[in-house]
This record gives C-alpha cells, sequence and structure tokens, in this order.
C-alpha cells in the first residue's frame, strides 16, 4: 500500500507539474506560435532566433521583412523579433535553403510590401548547401517540434516567466521602444555611445579571440546550384509584387584580408558581378571607411546596430543622420546596377590595392590568424587565384 | 529510439506499459510476452528498419542452433561431447562472424590496404544498432544450452530475453539465466506498485544524468578532440576530464534507464555501475565499471584462455589479451585496440604488485593513480587518429604550452568550473543504489525529488544526441 501512495502521489504531481509548464506556456505564448497571447509581444525577448523567427513569421503580418545572416539580425536588431510592422526575420549563418522557406511563409502575409535583404557572400559556398533540420522542421511546420518547442521546454518555461516579470514590472529597453526606422537623433545618439561590446573597445586578448573566429573561406566552393536558388527565391518575391531591397552589408577589414588572404578575393568579386546581372544593390562591404572603423562593429563579424539602423534609412530612401559616422556609413554605399558593376567592381579593387599595398594592424593579425589555426599545416598560398 | 526522447517517453513507454498493464489482468494474458516482443522490435526498427531482418535472423538462427546441441551427453559418450562441442563452436563463429563482417570488415580491410599498399574497397556499411551487445547476449545463451542450464528451450522466452527493449540497444549485457526465471514468475506480466514505483524513480535518475550532467560535459569535448590546433595544457587536461565525466554520467545513465525500465516490468536487471571513479585500484575499476561487460569477458574470454592457472605469465598474458579483446568490442579502430592494451598492461601492473608487494598506496593516492590511469586511457578511447591523441597527451604534459586558449575565452574556466562540480559528485556524492536504499525519504519527498528530477529532464530533451556507447 505504501508503494501504491508513493506511486499516486508521483503521478498525480508529475501530471501538475508538466500541466502547470504547459499552461503557462500557452498562455504566455514567449515565442509568438500562436496569436493568442496572455502577455502582449512588446515584452518579447528574442535570443534564439532560430526558435522564434519561423513561428513569428507565420502569425505576425509586417509590412516590411528584413532577411539575412546574423549581420542583419544585429545590425538592424528588433527586440521583440517584430516591431513597427518591420519583422527581422535574418538568421544566424543563414542557408538560403532556409531563407527561401521563410520567403515562401512571407508571402501568405497580404500586408507584406517591402523585403529588405542583407546579401550573403558565404551563402553561394557549397558547403552551406542544407538546412538545419531542426530550423527546416519549424519552417515546415513540423507539429512535433512545434509543441516540444512551445509547450514542452525549458528555455520556453523561463522565457514565459522572464516575459511576464517584465509585463509586471512594465519593463520594455529604452531600444526597444524606438520607432522603425530608427530616428537620426536616436541613431547619433548610439553612435556616440554604442552599447557594449564594439571591437573597438574590445581588450587586445578578446579582439584576438574574436578575429581568430571569423568564418573559414580557405575551402570556400562557389556553388552555381545555390546562385540559382538565390535567383529562384529572388523571383518568388517579385512574383508576389513585394518590393526586393538588397544590400551587401558591411565586413570588416579583418574578413576582407581573410577572404583575401585565403585566394577569394576572385570569388567574392565574382559573386557580385552575377548579383548585379539580375538586381541592383547597395554594397556597403570593400575596403572602405565602415570597413576600418573598428567602432562601427560589434565584433570582428557584426556590425553596431547604428550602422544597420543608417543603412536601413539609406535603403529606404530616408534622411541620413546628421553626425561623423552615420556619413560614413552612407559614403561608403555603392549602388550597383547591371550597367555600372564592371566600374563598382574595379572601384573595390583599387580599393582593396591601396589598403594592402603596405602592411597594416589588418593584414599582419590576419597572417598571424591563419598560420595560427593550420597549425602545422603550411599556411595557404596567397597567389592562389581561380 | 532513444531513451533520452519525446517518442519515447511521451509515446512508446507509456503506451506499452498501459497495454502490458491492461492485458496482465484480462483473459488474454497468455498473450504478453508476444506482445512485449512485438513492442520490442517496434522499439528496435524505429532507428532503422533495414537491419531487423538481420536481428530476426540471428536470434532464429541462435535459437535453432541451441536446438542442436541437444542435452548433455551421458558420462562417457565421447563422440556425443565432441560433436557438442563443434555444434557450440561453429554458433559462436557464426555470431562472431556476423559481428566481424559488420563492425570489423572496413577496420581490416584499412589496416591491410595500410600495411601492404593495397587499395582494395571498404564497404562504409552503417553498423547494425546494438550488434555488438545482441551477438554477446546470444553467446551466453549458446553457453547456457551447452552447459544444459535450467530453462533454456522455451522460443518464446528466450525472444524475450533477446529483444526485450529496455537492455536491447546498450545493454546491461545480461545472461539468460539471470532474466529467464523472472520471466517465468507466476506474478510475472502484471504492472505492480512495488515496482513501477522505484523503476520511474530509477528511471528519473538516469535521465537526470543523462541529459542534464552528461549532455553539459558533452559539450567541452568535441571543441578540443575533434579540432586541429594543438591543445595547451588547460585545453588538453580540461577536455579529457570532460570526456570522463561525460562517459559516466552518459553510460551510467543509460544504464539506470534500462534498469529503471526493466523493473517497471518487474525484472531486475543486474547493476552496471557502482561509482568507479571512486576505486583505489584498477582491478576493483573493472568490478564497478560497466560491471556487466567485465563479466562477460572473464567468463567467456578470460577463464576459457586459461584465467590464472597456468603460471602468472600466462594470467598477465590472458588479461592483456582480454582487455586488447575489451578494447576492439568498443570499437573497430586502432585507438580502441591502445586502449585495450593499457587497460590490460593496468591490470597487469595491479595484479603483479598485489601479489609481490605488501604495501599498499594510501586511499587517496589509489584513487588519484585509478583515475590518472583512466584519464590517459580516455585520450586514445576519444580521440579519432593516434596523431590527435598524441597532440592530446603532449598538451597534457606541458609541451604545447600552458596558456588557456584565446578563442575559448570564458569556454575554459566555465568548463573548469562544471568539471569541478562533476567531479564533486562522482567522487562524494552517493550513488543512485545508495539512494534507492534510503528509507528516511518520507513518501512527499521521495514524490517531489521524483517530479523534480523528471520535469527538469523533460523540459530539456529537445534534440536528444545519442548515447555515447550507441555505437558499441
Amino acid at each position: 500500500m505504501a508503494a501504491a501512495r508513493r506511486l499516486r502521489l508521483m503521478l498525480s504531481w508529475l501530471v501538475a507539474a508538466v500541466a502547470a509548464v504547459i499552461v503557462l506556456n500557452i498562455l504566455v505564448n514567449p515565442w509568438g506560435a500562436w496569436r493568442f497571447h496572455l502577455v502582449p509581444g512588446k515584452y518579447r525577448r528574442v535570443r534564439a532566433e532560430r526558435v522564434v523567427t519561423p513561428y513569428l513569421l507565420r502569425t505576425a503580418a509586417p509590412d516590411t521583412l528584413l532577411l539575412g545572416s546574423s549581420r542583419t539580425l544585429y545590425g538592424m536588431k528588433i527586440e521583440q523579433g517584430v516591431h513597427d510592422g518591420v519583422e527581422n526575420a535574418a538568421l544566424s549563418g543563414s542557408r538560403l535553403q532556409e531563407i527561401a522557406k521563410e520567403v515562401d511563409i512571407a508571402l501568405r502575409n497580404p500586408h507584406l510590401r517591402r523585403v529588405i535583404w542583407g546579401v550573403e557572400f558565404y551563402t553561394i559556398d557549397a558547403y552551406t548547401d542544407s538546412c538545419s533540420p531542426d530550423t527546416c522542421a519549424r519552417l515546415d511546420g513540423d507539429w512535433r517540434i512545434t509543441l516540444t518547442d512551445n509547450l514542452l521546454s525549458a528555455d520556453t518555461f523561463v522565457a514565459s516567466y522572464r516575459m511576464i516579470g517584465r509585463a509586471l514590472q512594465g519593463k520594455i529597453a529604452a531600444d526597444a521602444r524606438q520607432p522603425i526606422p530608427w530616428p537620426k537623433a536616436f541613431i547619433c545618439r548610439q553612435f556616440a555611445n554604442p552599447p557594449p561590446p564594439t571591437l573597438a573597445g574590445m581588450d587586445e586578448q578578446r579582439r584576438l579571440r574574436e578575429i581568430s573566429q571569423l568564418p573559414e573561406y580557405r575551402q570556400f566552393d562557389y556553388s552555381p546550384r545555390l546562385f540559382q536558388l538565390f535567383l529562384e527565391i529572388v523571383q518568388r518575391i517579385r512574383r508576389a509584387h513585394v518590393e526586393l531591397i538588397a544590400y551587401v552589408p558591411p565586413v570588416d577589414q579583418f574578413e576582407l584580408e581573410m577572404i583575401r588572404q585565403t585566394g577569394r578575393w576572385p570569388d567574392f568579386q565574382r559573386w557580385k558581378r552575377e548579383l548585379a546581372q539580375h538586381l541592383s544593390y547597395t554594397d556597403y562591404s570593400g575596403y572602405n571607411g565602415i570597413a576600418r572603423s573598428d567602432r562601427m562593429f560589434i565584433d570582428a563579424w557584426h556590425m553596431e546596430p547604428a550602422v544597420g539602423a543608417t543603412i536601413m534609412r539609406q535603403l529606404l530612401g530616408d534622411s541620413i543622420p546628421d553626425c561623423p559616422d552615420a556619413a560614413i556609413v552612407a559614403g561608403s554605399a555603392l549602388r550597383v546596377t547591371a550597367d555600372n558593376v564592371g566600374a563598382m567592381l574595379a572601384l573595390q579593387d583599387r580599393r582593396k590595392d591601396e589598403a594592402t599595398a603596405a602592411p597594416n594592424v589588418y593584414s599582419t593579425t590576419i597572417a598571424a590568424v591563419i598560420a595560427k589555426r593550420y597549425g602545422h599545416i603550411a599556411a595557404p598560398d596567397l597567389s592562389a587565384r581561380r | 529510439m532513444l531513451f533520452n526522447s519525446y517518442p519515447f517517453i511521451l509515446g512508446f513507454l507509456p503506451v506499452v506499459l498501459v497495454v502490458y498493464g491492461a492485458l496482465g489482468e484480462s483473459r488474454w494474458r497468455q498473450a504478453t510476452p508476444f506482445f512485449l516482443i512485438a513492442a520490442s522490435l517496434f522499439f528496435y526498427a524505429w532507428w532503422n528498419w533495414h537491419y531487423l531482418l538481420l536481428f530476426l535472423f540471428s536470434i532464429a538462427f541462435n535459437y535453432l542452433w541451441s536446438r542442436l546441441l541437444g542435452p548433455i551427453p551421458p558420462a562417457g559418450a565421447a563422440a556425443s561431447a565432441r560433436a557438442r562441442r563443434l555444434i557450440l563452436g561453429v554458433g559462436i563463429a557464426v555470431n562472431v562472424a556476423l559481428l566481424g563482417y559488420f563492425k570489423y570488415r572496413d577496420f581490416l580491410v584499412g589496416s591491410v590496404n595500410g600495411a601492404l599498399g593495397l587499395a582494395w574497397p571498404l564497404l562504409h556499411m552503417e553498423l547494425p544498432l546494438a550488434i555488438s551487445f545482441f551477438t554477446f547476449e546470444q553467446i551466453t545463451y549458446l553457453m547456457s544450452c551447452y552447459r544444459g542450464e535450467e530453462g533454456t528451450g522455451d522460443f518464446v522466452s528466450y525472444a524475450m530475453f533477446i529483444t526485450f527493449f529496455p537492455h536491447l540497444i546498450a545493454g546491461p549485457i545480461v545472461r539468460y539465466q539471470e532474466i529467464y526465471p523472472q520471466f517465468n514468475r507466476r506474478t510475472q506480466f502484471r504492472l505492480s506498485a512495488e515496482n513501477l514505483t522505484p523503476g520511474l524513480m530509477i528511471f528519473a535518475i538516469g535521465l537526470f544524468k543523462k541529459v542534464i550532467l552528461a549532455d553539459t560535459f558533452r559539450d567541452y569535448v568535441g571543441p578540443v578532440f575533434e579540432a586541429h590546433f594543438l591543445p595547451s595544457f588547460p585545453d588538453a587536461w580540461g577536455a579529457t576530464l570532460a570526456f570522463a565525466l561525460q562517459v559516466y554520467f552518459d553510460f551510467s545513465g543509460y544504464s539506470d534507464m534500462a534498469i529503471g525500465l526493466a523493473r517497471m516490468f518487474g525484472v531486475r536487471f543486474p547493476e552496471n555501475f557502482d561509482s568507479p571513479y571512486k576505486c583505489t585500484n584498477m582491478v576493483e575499476y573493472w568490478h564497478r565499471w560497466h560491471i556487466t561487460l567485465s563479466f562477460f569477458l572473464r567468463d567467456y574470454v578470460y577463464i576459457p584462455l586459461g584465467g590464472n592457472r597456468r603460471g602468472e605469465l600466462r594470467q598477465h598474458l590472458n588479461l592483456f589479451l582480454t582487455m586488447l579483446v575489451g578494447g576492439l568490442w568498443h570499437g573497430a579502430s586502432w585507438t580502441f585496440v591502445v586502449w585495450g592494451a593499457l587497460q590490460g598492461v593496468a591490470l597487469s601492473i595491479n595484479h603483479a604488485w598485489r601479489k609481490h608487494s605488501t604495501r599498499r598506496l594510501p586511499a587517496l593516492a589509489g584513487v588519484a593513480l585509478t583515475f590518472g590511469v583512466t584519464l590517459f586511457g580516455y585520450v586514445f578511447f576519444r580521440s579519432t587518429t593516434f596523431t590527435r591523441a598524441w597532440q592530446i597527451v603532449r598538451g597534457m604534459v606541458g609541451a604545447n604550452g600552458f596558456a588557456w586558449r584565446a578563442e575559448f575565452g570564458s569556454f575554459t574556466s566555465e568548463m573548469y568550473r562544471n568539471i569541478l562540480k562533476g567531479l564533486l559528485v562522482v567522487w562524494f556524492c552517493p550513488n543512485r543504489q545508495t539512494i534507492m536504499q534510503w528509507d528516511w525519504l518520507g513518501d512527499y519527498v521521495y514524490a517531489a525529488a521524483f517530479v523534480v528530477l523528471a520535469v527538469v529532464s523533460v523540459l530539456n530533451l529537445a534534440n536528444p544526441p545519442a548515447f555515447v556507447y550507441f555505437q558499441f
């Protein structure tokens, strides 16, 4: 009898505890998986965008959608995922297969008017010809992962708990309350006082750590198949009569050196050339004013939110903030079309040659990183060109 | 199907328990074994149904072969005894050949290719799930039949013994004689609170070990063992210590889950772990780590080789060969062979020390030495190449410098904090067997502990990684 009583207690408490977690997660709905929610979405904080974005894409009805990688995700950061009719659906390390699925879902939204897409060179690497199984399952609407993500996950439970806490305190970060596109004064304030961390503000050890983690370009394998997929996504957006605004996000000079010193600069240029044959875009990458301003980067990969906010204003045709850093961002933009792509790429080559004519902190640091990364393996032949 | 997955915990297990319970209380109670066999085959096929036929063939072959053995002949019937020995030998050879083909063929061909500069093709076949475990268990069954032990002969009991899902995938390696009597108890095939209560608790403890503890340490292992850089002193020690904790919590967690599941169905499995990192010598360690494998190797390899009956030198050779087999059982790779050889050498030294020296190490030094030898072995166990293993060994002696790797940042300090907590748990906390004997736990504390363990584990189940021992 003692065992029976103990078993009854165990099972009843287990059912009660699991039910409590499920009910809380349903009511709070921290990932926005369904339209019903007890706590307003403005108190949401997106920390794991690969979990949240696939759900928000289905339930939010934005007029502007941001696509791209973590550069767009952090550079045009929207704390709640969607705010003021703009949804940031960029994914860290996004693959084209994932973006294709995102676009398919987003185009079902009748309110969608424009897509701002931070196109990325690495997404044409054959290595990225895949789809994260979980992200794809979420984008495909797999009911199993939907249930476990939204009802039976410790992360969801903690997010629900914290969202209730923020709502009870009425706590929304000042940045998250700003209208989008972000106001000029706000952008200038952010340029003057960027939220930590910044690449420029890091101590030398951490800075080296960040630079050492720059992505791998040595094995880059240009994939025509992926480029074709990219074009298909572009066609889908155009066929839906949704405006497509494409831009190449800023790349820090350390990463540019990684591209150049691993022999991938010609691939980078080729990709931009092919891009321009099919759509006009604004190019913020290259050896420009942004690339050599470490204060404009969170780390060695990602632009500061103030940079992204300025870019968004420029892409939408809004006026540029009246502060020097915003002017540098705006001045770095190259509007590339099929007609001028040759001239623009020649300009990029010239800037590259000027910036690398003599050894500098960027070129020497990356040379050391490459040598260290491959250990006893000889550093790649820098003169190699394909 | 993984024990630590939603389909198993929320689907398979509750359904099987409910149907099992209902059948046990109904007039179709006799059908319960058939239901358990069917459920276990479904459990097996969930992972990869392609190998279900192989599994069924193996079961059918071993059962039919065991019938060929017949009863033990009367004393003096030498011809009959020879025939039985031959049948047994062929039966074991077929099992070993099947295992060898699927698990070791590429290893052998690759080794020959490497040694002779040949280019014989490799098959790159996926290893049939649990083949090492069900092969060993069926060899024990043939041996039981050969020895004429009680109960052998009933096909349903045999099929249930082999397929019973709690031990099917990764052990414990149970013997027919341990399980058969339990399937034949009159009270069997009924759910009871006396079994369900501890069964659920043991399963929850195992799940917690796997999901919360083992998977935490897993994250620290790959970045060093699978990378190309030369690991520094803290990197190499951190990754090796993390692997020691990962593999312990992973496999002992799995064993706890298997033991708990079997208990829910009224079957008691032998223990597989008994706080091995608290051991003061290697002999004791192998009595408390993967206990059922140790006993299998002792009874079916070491003793048939002559054990300690043919002199001291031969005993050391037998130990060495036995652990070599143990190493190969873990994986078809020379790194596993070296790991097995290291265990054999360590056991031999330990036996020789015991025999020739009256001095005993202080307990603390014994624990440190045993754990140190275990860690050294793990470097080869976890590394996929000798080059990497050697780089890590060099890192552990400081040949690659003492600097904390800048790229890892707070990762290294966080790793060491968690390793410290893990070591405190394995060295100073009571193990599951002890906890389950605490009678002073009231019903409320017991139930609350179960709910906390179960809920925390279930809420962290997303993307369950496979158990380390699934690959064996």
